[in-house]
């Protein structure tokens, strides 16, 4: 099973992390409780950004905790806790969106640059304005805060194939080996579907961030078919 | 190198995966075209962009207290 790599930031240092394992696996009820509430939220946002909506993600949080209690025993510590119990849960979240059934794969041709045929550009290459602070740490400034709300948003455009992928690899910080694994897929595949996820988000904030546009100029359901959006809380 | 040929080598070299002679064609088209020095700034903002998409909330999340009691009866069962 893959790895994944740590949690952006670490709620208990390594040795409160081991005082806390040992008291899981003789069954201490507080330290279950403790340990959802230490890593709980962390990790519901892990499955709201992967599911969507909160129900989904609270049910996929409760299977993976669920299991991870169960496999308590199998924990080699090889890895940091935080680190386990987030491959459990990108884990549940992918068997309850592949239960969900997959939906036919749309398109997003209308989405990758365009070219002549002597493969030159048809569209000239954008400028883009400057984006002011993305900078995750509390804190940073309300540009900032809406520039990541607005990716976001135009993430959840994608369809969800791409989406999938592009999710696995640049928020939840899976290798492109850990992302062919979790998704049955190959390398190669993930690889592919990756570079057209992120030239298809690069055209739907386009709007948004280029130097001189008016905000929102462009529809994005002018290449996706709007049938395909996913359900948002 | 053209236009088109850059792009399927994009993440290749945001990545530094290319190999020294593909390099040099890449950025020897660089060089040349404007459009396409623009647009792999955009896209490298693109991907630093969704890498710090998600970080935010993630510092702030709480585990709500019903999902808590709601695993924890559900162990014991």
């Amino acid at each position: 099973m893959a790895v994944v790599p740590s949690l952006p930031s670490q709620p208990i240092p390594e040795a409160d992390e081991c005082a806390l394992l040992a008291r899981l696996r003789v069954g201490d009820e507080r330290a279950y409780e403790q340990l959802l509430s230490q890593y709980g939220g962390r990790l519901l946002a892990v499955a709201r950004r992967m599911m969507g909506n909160e129900e989904d993600a609270r049910d996929a949080v409760q299977e993976a905790m669920l299991s991870a209690f169960k496999a308590l025993d199998r924990f080699d510590g090889k890895s940091k806790l935080s680190t386990w119990l987030h491959r459990i849960v990108v884990n549940a979240c992918l068997m309850r969106m592949r239960a969900k059934g997959r939906r036919p794969e749309v398109s997003i041709d209308g989405l990758l640059p365009r070219f002549q045929e002597d493969g030159h550009r048809r569209d000239p290459g954008p400028v883009w304005k400057s984006l002011g602070s993305a900078n995750p740490s509390p804190g940073s400034g309300i540009e900032g805060t809406e520039t990541r709300r607005l990716v976001r948003a135009n993430i959840d455009r994608l369809p969800e194939g791409y989406r999938t992928v592009l999710m696995l690899r640049d928020i939840e910080g899976l290798d492109t080996e850990q992302a062919a694994i979790a998704l049955e897929m190959t390398p190669n595949a993930v690889k592919t579907r990756l570079h057209r996820a992120r030239q298809a988000l690069r055209e739907l904030l386009d709007a948004d961030m280029r130097l001189g546009s008016p905000k929102g100029g462009k529809a994005w359901r002018s290449a996706i078919d709007p049938s395909d959006e996913r359900e948002r809380p | 190198m053209t236009c088109r040929d850059l792009i399927d080598f994009l993440d290749d070299y945001v990545d530094e995966r290319l190999s020294l002679i593909e390099r040099a064609k890449f950025e020897l088209h660089l060089a040349a075209c404007r459009d396409c020095r623009n647009y792999l700034a955009s896209y490298r903002e693109t991907v630093r962009l969704a890498r710090a998409a998600g970080a935010t909330e993630e510092t702030a999340a709480e585990m709500p207290a019903d999902l808590v009691r709601a695993i924890m009866d559900s162990r014991g069962r």
